[in-house]
């Protein structure tokens, strides 16, 4: 028949496209990794990372669908025999992507990758995609379908069940722990983006408002209205960034919205407490409308941005500071830049979504490929864009607004002078422009990489629209995108630690876990915000910054997290018989709890006190012991070295607790692999599906 | 063009669903077909319940 084409002829095509896709991507990888000395095209990441994604997503994610995990259309998922039209509901699955790719998208892909660029573009774009097709999506995707085939259960009764009370309990304390160092780091984050900032404090304080308004908005007039309401607060929100710039030129105004670093961190923990009394519907739900619908419209917009303006990467590939000596973190790139990266390519907490909302909502087996691969996927390609971002600036303007004052001095022709002498040249005039450029009066220190994202950011919108008039707005426009969601992620994270707390407390004292008794509430709320607020202070105070120590406590504990869920997943492998198999989980969990105990071990003995914890403690010690600290820096100096010790005893907690989770687990494994054990799945029932196929 | 108009309006609508429309409407739909006698609870209440649940989980990432 004309215009059909035999099924032959198709197969041909098929394999011809694929042979194409993957010498595209081959070709665009070997040109990132040997160009050198000359300025690559972003184009090149976006083409080497989008092809390799196609072929992860076409072949490897098939294989794990198909032979490993089986997944199988005829079977029922949760969705169907337990629908309550509330959690477990049929969904359409583009729906449940989006769900899902918002829950897991926030802060983390656009700052780690943001920081990792002081090594250069190369090692943290390979490790984004590398990372991500063979681990991050792997542990999403395989927790997801796990969850699915045991009625929608979370990570941590999973672990209770298919391997022990032991990793249970211990998963779930590691859960709350990494909640709390997550929560101050990005506290932290913003804090650096707003601090003497009217501009910025202006419009995300308005952002406070304008939930409550949406929230009073669906709550007494027009119920469950979401997307309008939606769309009226992102024109408020719009409306509060352009009416930031009048704010920051009128000096009264202005003084009302001019913080230090230490008010708006009060101010922030204050905040934390009331978000986490108040009812949900009046701020916290509205503004997490309001904070997803930026997100997703930024995202989008920054992907177009990209591929209109193709722009130019100033950093080199490689930059010098791989040797460790780096301003923004210290580290050596093995195992720093892998931990820095953080959740662009794995993120643990991923495994708490693919078993907490997404497995409720799932219509058939096979969609948890495209929800929990695909959407890992996405969150590495936005990664991707938050690396190119980073890397537009110039090398010089990046590290100054990225190193803390205590390395390169406080004042600007300090400052400039040591960035230029490493080879990044940058002057006090160009750092001026910048500044008036966005609308701040000074762009140094502005360390935690959202500043700086937001500066790339501007650059790429302003080119495409606008141009140089409009890079203010743009600038503030990013860092409210940001601020926005972090602030949500503060009272989201305080809320459900809360939860967890009350339910890991409620083991030793049964009252403390009803979730409804007040004194209970008020306890446990006031427990995770103090020790969020704690790290987070004590950041802020930190002369190096903050962020040289927090966000490697944070990727160490979150690509721990990783581990534990990769060893959840490996146990219920060989469970069901795939041994064989196991390797495609037990090697990303391999290589993270290597990378994990290195970094440790690292921040806990490296004799650097700039890696080392303790070194810097000692270092300190030794200072005050020699008469070397005036009488009135004394008090601070002891709390620096109460600081390093504590930051120790978490490292070191954190690497313990996942060995107790190895340890554990492998004796599971090879009990059943010796045929001691038998290997028993706690998955619910076999229902066979009443939907009709599709 | 109407084609593309029509991809456009179901981007908008699944963005909608993304956000949490329609929850209420699924839930009446729900109650009708399964439990036929209850009278299902009011949007206000329903959405005021379903938030406090939802918030209590983990629903957003770093």
């Amino acid at each position: 028949m004309p215009g059909e084409r035999s099924p032959g002829w198709r197969r041909v095509c098929r394999i011809l496209i694929w042979t194409g896709i993957s010498l595209m991507g081959a070709g665009a990888l070997g040109a990132i990794a040997l160009y050198r000395n000359e300025a690559i095209n972003a184009m090149w990441l976006v083409v080497a990372a989008v092809c390799i994604y196609l072929i992860g997503y076409r072949f490897y994610s098939k294989f794990i669908a198909v032979t490993v995990l089986n997944l199988d259309d005829r079977r029922a998922t949760p969705a169907e025999r337990l629908e309550d039209g509330r959690d477990f509901v049929l969904t359409n699955k583009w729906v449940v992507f989006g769900h899902h790719f918002a829950a897991i998208a926030g802060p983390g892909p656009l700052v780690g990758p943001t920081l990792a660029a002081q090594l250069g573009y190369l090692p943290g774009t390979i490790w984004i995609v590398v990372g991500a097709v063979l681990g991050g999506c792997v542990q999403d995707f395989v927790i997801l379908v796990s969850s699915i085939r045991r009625d929608g259960k979370s990570l941590g009764e999973i672990a209770r069940e298919e391997i022990g009370p032991v990793a249970g309990f211990t998963a779930l304390f590691a859960v709350i722990s990494i909640l709390v160092i997550l929560l101050a780091v990005i506290a932290l984050v913003v804090t650096n983006a707003l601090r003497d900032s009217p501009w910025g404090t202006f419009t995300l304080a308005m952002t406070i408002p304008i939930a409550m308004l949406m929230g009073l908005y669906l709550r007494f007039w027009r119920p469950g209205k979401v997307g309008e309401v939606s769309l009226f607060g992102f024109l408020l929100v719009v409306a509060a960034v352009v009416g930031g710039q009048y704010v920051a030129q009128n000096p009264i105004l202005a003084s009302f919205f001019t913080y230090d670093a230490r008010a708006l961190a009060l101010m922030i923990i204050a905040y934390g407490f009331a978000a986490s009394v108040l009812p949900v519907w009046l701020l916290l739900a509205p503004r997490d409308y309001l904070s997803t619908f930026v997100k997703l419209g930024t995202i989008f917009v920054l992907a177009l941005g990209i591929l209109a303006v193709r722009p130019t990467l100033a950093m080199p590939a490689l930059s010098r500071f791989i040797d460790g000596t780096g301003p923004v973190f210290a580290g050596s790139i093995f195992p720093f830049a892998f931990i820095t990266v953080a959740c662009g390519a794995v993120s643990g907490f991923h495994s708490l979504i693919s078993s907490g909302t997404t497995p409720k909502l799932i219509t058939r087996e096979s969609q948890a490929r495209m929800v929990g691969y695909g959407s890992m996927l996405l969150e590495s390609f936005v990664a991707i864009m938050a690396m190119i971002a980073a890397c537009v600036l110039q090398p010089g303007v990046y590290f100054a607004i990225n190193s803390p004052p205590a390395i390169v001095g406080s004042n600007p022709a300090d400052a400039t002078a040591v960035i230029s002498s490493w080879g990044y040249p940058v002057t006090p005039a160009e750092m001026k422009d910048l500044a008036d450029l966005v609308g701040e009066k000074s762009m140094y220190a502005r360390t935690g990489g959202a500043p700086s994202l937001a500066v790339g950011m501007a650059h790429i919108f302003s080119r495409t629209l606008g141009g140089k008039r409009l890079m203010a707005i743009w600038y503030h426009f990013a860092i409210m995108f940001e601020a926005l969601f972090i602030l949500t992620l503060l009272d989201a994270g305080s809320r459900v630690g809360r939860f967890m707390l009350q339910d890991l407390l409620g083991h030793f004292w049964k009252p403390l876990g009803r979730t409804s008794w007040y004194p209970s509430i008020l306890l446990t709320g006031t427990l995770i915000v103090t020790a969020w607020g704690y790290f987070f202070y004590q950041g802020v105070m930190d002369p190096l910054g903050g962020i040289n120590s927090l966000w490697p406590l944070f990727g160490i504990a979150n690509q721990l997290l990783a581990a534990v869920a990769l060893c959840v997943a490996t146990s219920i492998l060989i469970k069901m018989n795939k041994a064989r198999y196991a390797w495609i989980t037990l090697l990303p969990m391999v290589w993270l709890v290597v990378v994990t105990q290195t970094g440790a071990y690292q921040k806990l003995f490296h004799s650097n006190p700039r890696i080392g914890f303790l070194a810097d403690a000692r270092r300190l010690t030794e200072m005050v012991d020699a008469g070397k600290v005036g009488p009135e820096s004394l008090a601070s100096v002891e709390r620096l070295i109460f600081n390093n010790r504590l930051d120790a005893v978490v490292t070191a907690f954190l690497a313990i607790l996942v060995i107790v989770i190895l340890a554990d687990s492998a004796r599971e494994w090879i009990g059943i692999l010796r045929g001691r054990k038998q290997p028993v799945l706690h998955e619910a029932e076999y229902v066979v599906s009443a939907l009709p196929a599709e | 063009m109407r084609g593309s108009m029509k991809i456009v309006l179901y981007c908008l609508n699944i963005l909608r669903q993304v956000l949490g429309e329609g929850e209420y409407e699924r839930y009446c739909t729900h109650m009708r077909k399964k439990h036929p006698g209850v009278v299902p609870a009011d949007p206000r209440e329903f959405y005021a319940a379903r938030l406090e649940e939802k918030y209590s989980r983990p629903q957003r990432c770093c």
